[in-house]
């Protein structure tokens, strides 16, 4: 029980209590952009199907010393980031020839929308997810454990038609249960024992820097 | 005859924090403090168990940034200056609370203490506690090993590997610049693991590193041993894994010894709690209130009243503590052995401000438990890899599976709405530095002096530190500041190498400034 009469303080001023941090605590800050350039240079579309991605084009957006971080490099990719056994993370930029060839297009024809086709390679399947361009960041539900995937940005029509503007990287996703794989001179009787001493199935939850205290850096 | 091992790992980490443009910079502090609170007490023990002839293994990381910083004269001479203002302090604290008993006790035992680190900093160790870790590390009870070069999660950095190669070998060229040696083993910065990552410590002569429990369990094939005994990565290189129920009986809020409520209370601290005109000049010039170290509370219990203080209670909670975890070991590994028809090792690596500053007595637990075990424990051998290693050298060749030990488990601290802005960017910036190594391959003078600080820019710019603090809302604006600071000089060196123009006075302001390895070569980006 609290006794509140009986409370004595260690200061001889106002206690502020709570848990603080020990350094100066601020907000969080954003400095992602949500705007494409309003400016894009005006080189003609580019045709056909798939899209060839075109090469690397240098612009003129960072003639000057730059005094912030671009919000484009001027190149047509899309990387493709591992996030956990089931999500990846993916991001993608254009070259103003890229972008200009996009827009014209989506313009020109109105059933295509942009997406992400994400490639199960071991699964051999596909799947498309609509985004937004301007975004330029998408997290992605791959779906399953140490499967290999590829995402490809374009526009299509959700049918046959589909230009690609960009194909990523190839990732694999973790393993989130034990291998099937045995190694005969390396077997045990009971697996699910030693699994079961070695702390299996409790990834994370003793992570440092979020059970005990919120770590200093 | 032992019957299994305990590997105990201190992850010794700070982000590069020196700002030679202020008097005084909020953020050196966290050096300050953890050298008052961990890093010397940690050598303090260190110390004393050699003098009194007590055999102890224990490994510990010293990350490239944190060495830097601990031989580099400018953080000396302000430390000594931050530590007499203390002693300043607490001597005013003495004389405060000389009408109670309970607190003036406190105030004499922190005052001590802050004599005795001044004494070990500066005189016996001549202001370079490079030299403490390297005298222990020669002796061969600290097997000290290396880390990323600034800390860089090496998993979202696949898409340019020039820049995971370039945080290991970097790192490794630094340790041996510190200590006189190439680094045995290396602990992977967040532990973060990707297959195939242990190729690139092979070429830089690593035997091991560390992954979290669930690297080793999802290992292919599956580890006959489990978390029990390293795996051998196809690479040759060891992968040992962290054990769960050693590190939840120090790292858990509910289960974990540092809640215990004899132990010191850490967020009651006197830059809080005192009168503001009174604690003025001890905390930031601008008047921001911040921890002093000198803290009078106990936990006490869950809610927000608290007791004095009382060393004494608190080392012998301090003796059952390691006791019990001492115990607890033992009776894993008898289970264990039996179980397994070998030796297991038991790994347990923490964060090392884990002991001192956020748990007061996790110095004098790990004292007592090396005591223990040392003297007394005819069932755990302290070991370390490189010894493991020597002892057992066939191990189940596997490959460890992508881990980190972050929460969850994998990369979501370091990739999600907070932080997710910073890859395009450092992969940029990675792609042009291994390009223009490409190009300038036989570059020397100014060029050359660009090419080496560009590569400081991006390495700085890598550091998880900030990603985390992004994530966790500490200290964001200095995190966010810190990222585009780096990556924005790296373009302005960029641009200027681009046009064939060196601005010297930019450059030279740089390196001065972020002079993080002064003997950097950009080759290894190529």
């Amino acid at each position: 029980m609290r006794r509140k009469t009986e409370k004595k303080e260690v200061s001889r001023s106002k206690v502020s209590t709570g848990k603080r941090s020990p350094a100066k605590a601020s907000r969080v800050t954003r400095t992602r952009s949500s705007r494409l350039p309003s400016r894009v240079p005006s080189e003609s579309p580019r045709a056909g199907s798939p899209l060839q991605v075109p090469p690397q084009v240098i612009t003129r957006m960072e003639e000057i010393l730059p005094s912030d971080l671009p919000f484009s490099y001027g190149e047509t990719k899309l990387v493709l980031l591992v996030r956990d056994p089931y999500w990846g993370y993916s991001y993608w930029d254009f070259s103003g020839e890229t972008w200009n060839w996009v827009q014209g297009k989506l313009r020109e024809d109105s059933s295509l929308k942009p997406i992400l086709r994400v490639h199960d390679l071991d699964a051999k399947r596909s799947y498309d997810l609509l985004v937004s361009l301007e975004a330029k960041n998408w997290y992605v539900h791959l779906g399953t454990p140490d499967h290999r995937y590829v995402a490809e940005l374009g526009i299509g029509d959700g049918n046959s038609k589909f230009y690609l503007i960009a194909r990523s990287n190839e990732v694999r996703t973790p393993r989130d249960t034990p291998s099937d794989v045995i190694d005969p001179n390396w077997s045990d009787r009971d697996f699910d024992e030693i699994y079961r001493l070695s702390g299996g199935g409790q990834a994370g939850l003793s992570s440092p820097g979020s059970i005990f205290f919120p770590r200093k850096t | 005859m032992k019957k299994g091992y305990l590997l105990f790992v201190l992850h010794a980490h700070l982000p590069f924090v020196r700002h030679p443009e202020h008097e005084d910079f909020l953020e050196e502090r966290w050096f300050f403090e953890a050298i008052t609170e961990t890093y010397v007490p940690l050598i303090d023990l260190f110390d004393r168990l050699a003098w009194e002839g007590v055999p102890f293994r224990i490994t510990m990381s010293v990350t490239p940034p944190l060495a830097s910083m601990f031989a580099d004269p400018l953080l000396q001479e302000r430390y000594v200056r931050h530590l007499d203002k203390l002693i300043e302090l607490s001597e005013k604290e003495i004389e405060r609370t000389r009408s109670d008993s309970r607190f003036q006790a406190l105030a004499y035992h922190y005052h001590d203490h802050f004599l005795k680190v001044r004494d070990i900093f500066v005189n016996r160790y001549g202001r370079n506690l490079l030299h403490a870790f390297r005298k222990h590390l020669e002796a061969g009870s600290l097997e000290i090993v290396t880390c990323g070069a600034t800390h860089g999660f090496l998993p979202l950095m696949r898409t340019v590997p020039a820049s995971i190669r370039a945080q290991v070998k970097i790192a490794c060229d630094h340790y041996e610049s510190s200590f006189g040696r190439r680094p045995k083993g290396i602990w992977l910065p967040e532990c973060g693991y990707y297959p195939g990552d242990d190729e690139i410590l092979k070429e830089n002569g690593l035997q091991y590193f560390f992954v979290d429990n669930h690297g080793i369990l999802h290992g292919t094939p599956r580890p006959k041993y489990g978390v029990f005994a390293p795996l051998s990565c196809p690479s040759g290189v060891a992968a040992f894994g962290r054990d769960v129920e050693s590190s939840k009986q120090v790292w858990s809020a509910e289960e974990g010894y540092p809640g215990d409520f004899w132990y010191r209370e850490f967020y009651r601290d006197i830059g809080f709690d005192l009168d503001f005109d009174y604690i003025r000049p001890y905390i930031h010039p601008d008047g921001i209130r911040l921890m002093t170290g000198m803290k009078y509370c106990r936990i006490t219990g869950r809610s927000d009243w608290k007791e004095p203080y009382e060393p004494e209670r608190a080392r012998a909670r301090v003796e059952e503590h390691a006791g019990n975890f001492m115990y607890n070991r033992e009776q894993q590994v008898e289970f264990l052995l039996q179980r397994m028809g070998r030796k297991p090792v038991i790994v347990a690596p923490y964060d090392a401000e884990l002991f001192g500053h956020w748990w007061y007595e996790g110095p004098m637990f790990l004292e007592q438990l090396i005591r223990k075990v040392s003297q007394h424990s005819e069932v755990l051998e302290l070991t370390t890899g490189p010894e493991y290693l020597a002892q057992n050298p066939m191990n189940q060749p596997a490959t460890p599976s992508y881990s980190s030990w972050g929460w969850k488990g994998y990369s979501e601290v370091w990739l999600e709405g907070s932080n997710d802005w910073i890859y395009r960017h450092l992969h940029q910036s990675s792609e042009r530095m291994h390009e223009m190594a490409k190009r300038f391959s036989s570059a020397n003078g100014t060029t050359q002096r660009t090419l080496n600080q560009m590569a400081r820019e991006l390495l700085l710019a890598e550091s998880s530190d900030w990603a985390f603090m992004m994530k966790t809302r500490t200290t964001v604006e200095y995190a966010v500041q810190r990222t585009r600071e780096h990556l924005l000089n790296f373009l302005k060196l960029y641009h200027n190498l681009q046009r064939g123009r060196v601005d010297e006075t930019l450059l030279g302001e740089l390196e001065s400034k972020n002079c993080i390895f002064p003997q950097i070569d950009f080759h290894v980006y190529a």
